[in-house]
């Protein structure tokens, strides 16, 4: 009678191993689609609840859109009537809608990763037509990525 | 070759002294990883779950009050202070008046109708400020925002910006807080303290003058 060799074969060690490291890279690969799940969700909630503002300040100030679009989007264009327009002071229409955007860029820019925020009308943005705003920010690659390497959400509404 | 050279010539069978410890030295290294990493999901897991309750906390805040403004009826707005304000509301098809006020002590906001008491409609919400957009006589589009306003200037109230908190009660957490946010440790220690979160909303009230309502 003779006595095999005790203990486990190299290929055996090998499998435990695969094994193991298997199950740590499904914790890990749950693990990071959860954060981004997490961190996304809170991002798009974030641009939701701007367009949400836009949704409502925005048709009140319709005849100053055109002038608003003209300015393309900077915010150089805003007038040292921040604080004076939203603490009491009167304002044109012109420079109060040009406040307010400016508030929602900065908003955007804190709390979105290199967010941005856009805005074109179809035609004249005159009562009637379509209005489109664009929110995009850089956000979790594993997300489906929308808008080219940005995520992004866009609302396009009749004033 | 007989059968007892056989078994003189096979190896010594279980491991050695050396072999068990160095095993038993990496299992321990192994379950130690294994510890730390369940810990840290454990805890990342709950820091997660508590900022998908602040986002579902404050999505359901603002569409309470969203849906209140919907009920909203002319003429609008009869007074507004800084943290309450006096607006018509519809009810049963008729247009009665309502006070709201934020209850700082409760962290709620509140309703009654006209002459009645207060009851909490909308927990969790903190440091309120209402500011109330004006516009000129016959236009709907404001042109100055005020912390408070009289009678005769509610009627010319288009909009009301409502910048508050929203709060969860949640442990410590053990990462960095959002900018934004800010945590409130209660007075008694075992008990989870507050984390807030500030936002702000529009509510666009009926104006007949550009036809918006």
């Amino acid at each position: 009678m003779t006595h095999s060799t005790q203990g486990f074969s190299l290929l055996e060690v090998n499998m435990a191993l695969l094994l193991l490291v298997m199950g740590l890279g499904g914790i890990l690969a749950t693990y990071q689609s959860l954060a981004m799940q997490v961190q996304y969700t809170n991002q798009l909630q974030q641009a939701l609840l701007v367009f949400e503002q836009m949704y409502q300040v925005l048709p009140l100030h319709a005849d100053q859109l055109q002038w608003l679009q003209a300015q393309g989007g900077s915010s150089s264009f805003v007038p040292n009537g921040h604080d004076f327009c939203q603490q009491g002071g009167v304002c044109d229409s012109s420079t109060m809608v040009a406040v307010w955007w400016q508030h929602w860029q900065q908003l955007i820019t804190q709390q979105l990763p290199s967010g941005e925020l856009s805005f074109t009308c179809d035609a004249v943005c005159k009562l009637g037509n379509k209005l489109h705003i664009q929110i995009r920010w850089h956000g979790p690659q594993s997300r489906r990525i929308n808008c080219d390497v940005w995520h992004c959400i866009t609302m396009e509404w009749p004033l | 070759m007989t059968a007892c050279n056989v078994y003189k010539k096979s190896p010594a069978s279980g491991y050695s002294l050396l072999e068990t410890l160095l095993s038993l030295a990496l299992a321990s290294v192994l379950l130690l990883v294994g510890s730390f990493l369940v810990q840290a999901v454990s805890q990342r897991a709950s820091w997660w779950i508590t900022l998908s309750e602040m986002i579902m906390v404050r999505q359901a805040v603002m569409e309470s009050i969203s849906s209140l403004g919907k009920q909203v009826c002319q003429p609008g707005l009869m007074l507004g202070g800084v943290d309450s304000w006096r607006w018509h509301m519809d009810k049963n098809g008729s247009c009665q008046p309502y006070d709201i006020r934020f209850n700082v002590n409760k962290m709620q906001l509140q309703k009654r109708r006209a002459g009645g008491r207060y009851t909490g409609f909308i927990d969790a919400v903190s440091s309120p400020k209402v500011t109330y957009g004006v516009a000129h006589n016959n236009h709907c589009n404001p042109i100055r925002w005020l912390p408070s306003v009289s009678e005769q200037i509610a009627l010319h109230v288009v909009i009301l910006r409502l910048q508050f908190a929203v709060g969860i009660q949640a442990p410590s957490p053990l990462y960095d807080l959002p900018s934004t946010w800010w945590q409130e440790q209660q007075s008694d220690k075992s008990k989870p303290s507050w984390l807030w979160q500030p936002t702000e909303m529009f509510i666009r009230l009926p104006c007949v003058a550009a036809g918006v309502d």
